[in-house]
């Protein structure tokens, strides 16, 4: 008899927080996912205010894809493509220096005794932990002070300089697992130095290098704080800055709907090959 | 692989394949602020025209016109013609931040003249006190307009909102949106503040708008602290939105902002419609002036002597939905619409002949409403204290109980992760004494 009850308390409470788990997952889903199935049901209207609906078209999309609203007549704003363009090549540009330089300075910190180390790691962290308001003011005025005109290069350098720390981060563990006498055994086997960086170091690193240069991808096109402050007078706009000036008057540009579709699309099917081609490789691997 | 790299990064630094500075023309603007395809695009082609010169535009646009001036305030930037608020190029007059427009054209037919003298009255005002500079010199108007409520007929009367007290009207409570630009509130809600004392003559709204005291501050939080919890929302942009689809009945709002929500409801089929109060309001404009560190000023006059052609003054105005200050003959004719049946006293703008001209009056109010407009002035060194007050209405400081609550949180999480750091060593060294003991 108690052996039952027991049982069944403990069949209602694995019930109980089954649901409550399943809910509580559900609820934090939609509202992660809620804003951006809105933007993407929305960008199939042709409305100027976001929330009405006015029929079902893939107006947007040609507007977008062609430059050229041709039931309006008026050219999509150009300013939104050179956005687009410089924001991507921005991205890679600082992601690959980034990646670069994080990585030689994550050797270089292994390399450290324990305790200028444990110093370098705080001063690493310091970018990171500093919000980008402080990092884009500060820059725009070091550069002011410098007398260096604001531009490409300094968005540049700007983002170099906030993901760079990420690189080291991600970088580090690697270092750490690493079985130090790898590269010892590559010099005593005949190889120099440069040789070894290349053929040894790179290899046992390059999982932590590629995940930091995504991520440095991901923080620049993200970052509007340092881009605003330090993109001078030129014509340079990325997307986060042209959008910031936009949003002012009129709404957001509707062709903007369409962009943020895509780009979701395009980030979620790279998402799902990757995790395809990780769970193949582990199924190969556990085989 | 390194090839690949540093190919990419020359052609990066090569971009934009720049025209050499003296035959570019950096332009400053609001976000959709200026017909793109029909005028600013065709602006090279027209200075070639009267200058047999090439010029390249590069057209960038800033949110507020805070960070245009920090830029080129502290940064030095070298935009060749920017275009701010009023009160931005009266503080920029008093910082000599602005070159005087050469409008030496040559064989051009200078269009500057074609500005309202109404508006160029108005910015005379804005001349520091004691330099005797004209202001006329360093800038030319854009656009203009006046401070009031745009509402949906449906669900406001037009005599409900006779009045800015309005705002505190418990009927409309949740449905009344307001601009979180406090100059503006600030300067219609002192004129319904002092309404008595307007009516009684003891000051003029020009006095009011311009000369701000304390004690004036403290009135218009007086009222605006009664309105406080009838109004829905501060907002910037999204006001017009709200209004479009039905959720507010009410924003006080600018006449250019409200010309265009009232466009754009009427695709969905909503009407708006837009008001300015009895009490008064504010008439605020753009203008275009060349800031101090420009490299083409040759160019920056030529561009805003180009924008002041009455055509491009009409496609400029069709495209943003914000009204000229230039006032030509062709404008008259082109605000002339014979399917309005009120018609407006706009004499003060377009001169005598122009006393019933079937005008949008949102765009271009009548006479009456004019007289009772004030041009608003930079606050100067009461920013801070207006800052100040529009915190305190938004309701975004902390009271002392939330201050004390949040210290009292703040220290208890520092208290606990403090004594586990405590009881953690003190349990490692009890096992360090026990493996001593063991190793005896």
């Amino acid at each position: 008899m108690n052996n039952n009850a027991v049982k069944n308390n403990i069949e209602r409470r694995d019930l109980l927080s089954r649901v409550a788990g399943q809910t509580y997952l559900w609820l934090l889903l939609v509202v992660l996912y809620a804003p951006i199935l809105l933007i993407i049901i929305f960008s199939f209207t042709k409305s100027k205010v976001f929330g009405n609906w006015t029929g079902f078209t893939f107006g947007l999309y040609e507007n977008l894809l062609t430059g050229y609203d041709t039931a309006s007549q008026v050219r999509v704003d150009p300013n939104l493509y050179r956005a687009m363009f410089y924001t991507a090549v921005i991205a890679v540009i600082a992601a690959l220096l980034s990646t670069l330089l994080g990585t030689l300075a994550a050797i270089g910190i292994y390399n450290l005794r324990q305790r200028t180390r444990r110093a370098v790691t705080f001063l690493n962290s310091v970018p990171m932990i500093n919000p980008d308001i402080i990092t884009g003011i500060s820059l725009f005025l070091l550069f002011v002070f410098l007398g260096i005109s604001r531009g490409l290069l300094t968005v540049v350098i700007a983002h170099v300089v906030f993901c760079t720390p990420y690189v080291v981060l991600s970088v580090m563990p690697r270092l750490t697992k690493m079985n130090p006498n790898i590269y010892e055994a590559a010099l005593d086997l005949g190889a120099t130095p440069a040789q070894a960086l290349r053929k040894v170091l790179v290899p046992e690193l390059w999982p932590g290098m590629v995940s930091g240069f995504i991520l440095s991808l991901t923080l620049s096109i993200d970052d509007f704080g340092v881009t605003f402050f330090t993109k001078g007078s030129n014509g340079l706009e990325t997307l986060s800055t042209f959008i910031y000036a936009d949003a002012r008057k009129g709404g957001l540009t509707p062709e903007l709907r369409p962009l943020f579709s895509l780009i979701f699309l395009t980030i979620l099917v790279l998402l799902v090959i990757m995790n395809i081609r990780s769970m193949r490789q582990a199924k190969k691997a556990g085989r | 692989m390194k090839r690949i790299f540093y190919s990419l990064l020359a052609l990066c630094l090569a971009l934009p394949a720049l025209a050499d500075r003296a035959h570019t023309l950096k332009v400053y603007n609001w976000a959709d602020y200026i017909d793109m395809d029909n005028v600013l695009d065709k602006f090279p082609e027209w200075y070639k025209e009267q200058t047999g010169e090439e010029v390249q535009v590069i057209y960038q646009t800033f949110d507020i016109n805070e960070s245009m001036l920090t830029e080129i305030e502290v940064g030095h930037e070298d935009y060749d013609v920017i275009c701010p608020s009023e009160y931005i190029i009266e503080r920029m007059l008093r910082q000599g931040l602005l070159l005087p427009i050469n409008k030496d054209f040559g064989g051009t037919p200078d269009y500057t003249r074609l500005v309202a003298p109404f508006v160029q009255d108005k910015f005379q005002q804005m001349s520091p006190e004691g330099s005797g500079i004209n202001v006329s010199d360093y800038t030319v108007g854009y656009m203009w307009g006046t401070t009031g409520w745009l509402y949906n007929p449906e669900h406001v009367q037009a005599s409900d909102l006779r009045s800015w007290g309005a705002i505190s009207d418990p009927k409309f409570k949740g449905h009344i949106f307001v601009k979180d630009a406090f100059r503006d509130v600030y300067s219609v809600m002192v004129l319904y503040a002092y309404r008595d004392e307007i009516a009684r003559g003891e000051v003029t709204r020009d006095e009011l708008v311009a000369h701000i005291t304390p004690e004036r501050i403290e009135r218009v939080e007086q009222v605006l602290m009664k309105a406080k919890d009838n109004v829905a929302g501060w907002e910037v942009d999204f006001g017009k939105e709200e209004m479009t689809k039905g959720k507010a009945w009410m924003n006080l709002s600018w006449s250019g902002d409200a010309q265009w929500a009232i466009d754009e409801a009427e695709e969905i089929g909503v009407t708006l419609e837009y008001i300015v109060p009895e009490e008064g309001s504010n008439v605020w404009f753009d203008g275009w002036c060349i800031p101090k560190y420009a490299q083409n000023t040759k160019a920056a006059s030529y561009f805003i002597n180009y924008l002041c052609m009455p055509q491009n003054a009409i496609l400029n105005m069709e495209e943003i939905g914000y009204v000229s200050v230039i006032a030509s003959p062709e404008i008259l004719e082109w605000a002339d619409d014979d399917e309005i049946e009120t018609t407006a006293d706009l004499s003060y703008f377009f001169g005598e002949e122009a006393t019933e001209v079937h005008a949008n009056q949102v765009l271009y109010p009548d006479l009456g409403v004019i007289k009772r407009c004030a041009l608003m002035h930079d606050c100067g060194d009461r920013t801070t204290d207006m800052l100040a007050m529009w915190n305190r209405v938004k309701g975004d400081n902390l009271n002392s109980t939330m201050m004390i609550l949040v210290i009292v949180i703040v220290l208890a999480i520092v208290i606990f992760v403090v004594v586990r750091a405590a009881g953690k060593r003190r349990q490692r060294n009890q096992q360090n004494r026990k493996r001593q003991n063991y190793k005896k």
